[in-house]
Formats: structure tokens, C-alpha cells, sequence
């Protein structure tokens, strides 16, 4: 299951919702109010993606400890 | 008798400590994870400059349909923290159970010399060890294997406010630049 997040629009300030592992993938996201799309720029993904597997690791690791 | 329950008395220990002894291992994995955490969202989400702290960026894009420009999408580039992106939780054991059958070897205060607490009520305190599982065999083994059986369960809290509110501060000032 790929738990969903929100960023508020940088157009409007509505909800974009959208999931970490789509968005390193390359997805955009659309603007639930001014349909806006956003995505991650090339040059971010690398740092992203690694933030967020150091992330799933501390997660696994800690859960694993119990 | 009485020195078999002497020498057994000497490995004994307070119900009280047998009994908080998981809870105060699990406090301590708790703050533990908690420091890692901590450690993480310092390290990974924030630059250190001196004795300040800068939140990583991270660069988006944004397109969108322009009325001024006759219906023609233009692209923004836009920064937003990490910390905003990554999906926190706080980990932690959220709940746990403990089972085990107590052998009481020792206990101090009697009916000759009473101990009395502070409120002048009689004091006995009991000192045990943690028994065999009665289900099994064996009466050789039995008082080398004790057992206590702790069932803990790790999952996610909330996040703490004072993070929920740099997050939550950070997610409401994005702009494009």
C-alpha cells in the first residue's frame, strides 16, 4: 500500500496529493483545484530517492528490533 | 530448608523490579528509536552551518494552463524541504504484554517484626524467581530454563506537535520562484 501525502499548491494553495515512491518514479501530480501539475525535478530524484530508502531502512530496522 | 531458601534468595529479586524490568527495556528501545530518528531527520533533512540548521531543498516543477498567456502551459521551478516530502511517522512499541509464573523463595518483614510503610500499614515484600513453565517435563532442567515471555508490538504515533508544526509551517510557505 502506498501511503498518500499532500503538498499545498504553490498556484493555488489547495491539497496535490501524491505518494513518495511515484514521485521519485518520474510521476506529476495534479492540483485538485487549479489542476496544476507538479513534479519532481531530474536533478532532486537521486537525493529524494536516497533520503527515502535511508528512511524505509531506519523504518525495517527498527521494526525488526521488536 | 531455610538455607536452601537463603542461597535461592540470593538470585532472587523484588516482584516489583521482575515485573517493571520488560517495561523499562521497552521505554529504553523507545528512546532508543527515538534518538535515531532524531538523528536521521537531523542528518538527512537539514544542512548543519555552524550552530544553525538550514532544511535540505528539493527542486520541483510546476505547469499550469496561463490565461495571460492564451491558454499556453508555463513550467515553474519551485523548492520544497525534504522533511516535507518524507513521509515521518514516529516508531515506536505500542503495546506489549508479559507472561510468566513466579517461585517465591524469600520474602522480608513477618508476623514477629512487622515492617511498616509510611503510612504505618505492615509491609511484606516478596522475593522470587521467575518459574519453570509448568506445562513441560523434566524436573532435572526445569529450574535452569525460567522463562518470561514478553509480546511487544512495534507500530507508528502521531508525530510530535513541535515537528507537525515546522512541517506543517514549511508546507504552507512553498512559492515559485
Amino acid at each position: 500500500m502506498i501511503a498518500e501525502q499532500k503538498m499545498a499548491c504553490p498556484s493555488c494553495n489547495s491539497d496535490i496529493f501524491f505518494s513518495i515512491p511515484l514521485l521519485i518514479a518520474g510521476a506529476s501530480f495534479t492540483c485538485t483545484h487549479c489542476s496544476a501539475h507538479v513534479k519532481l525535478a531530474g536533478s532532486s530524484a537521486p537525493d529524494v530517492k536516497a533520503s527515502y530508502d535511508k528512511y524505509l531502512e531506519l523504518k525495517k530496522n527498527a521494526l525488526a528490533k521488536n | 530448608m531455610e538455607n536452601n531458601n537463603q542461597n535461592y534468595s540470593h538470585q532472587a529479586l523484588s516482584i516489583e523490579k521482575l515485573m517493571a524490568a520488560p517495561f523499562i527495556a521497552a521505554a529504553d528501545a523507545n528512546a532508543k528509536m527515538a534518538r535515531e530518528q532524531a538523528k536521521f531527520l537531523m542528518d538527512t533533512c537539514f544542512e548543519q552551518n555552524g550552530d544553525s540548521f538550514r532544511p535540505k531543498m528539493v527542486s520541483l516543477s510546476m505547469t499550469r494552463s496561463s490565461a495571460n498567456n492564451g491558454g499556453k502551459e508555463d513550467t515553474l521551478q519551485f523548492e520544497l524541504p525534504l522533511i516535507t516530502i518524507i513521509p515521518f511517522n514516529s516508531l515506536c512499541i505500542t503495546d506489549m504484554s508479559m507472561k510468566f509464573d513466579m517461585e517465591i523463595v524469600a520474602y522480608t518483614g513477618s508476623n514477629a517484626t512487622p515492617e511498616k510503610d509510611d503510612q504505618g500499614k505492615e509491609k511484606c515484600t516478596l522475593h522470587g524467581n521467575i518459574s519453570y513453565d509448568s506445562k513441560e517435563n523434566g524436573a532435572a532442567s526445569k529450574r535452569r530454563q525460567s522463562k518470561m515471555s514478553v509480546e511487544i508490538n512495534g507500530g507508528t504515533i502521531p508525530l510530535p506537535p513541535g515537528l507537525t508544526t515546522l512541517i506543517d509551517f514549511y508546507s504552507k510557505n512553498i512559492k515559485t520562484s
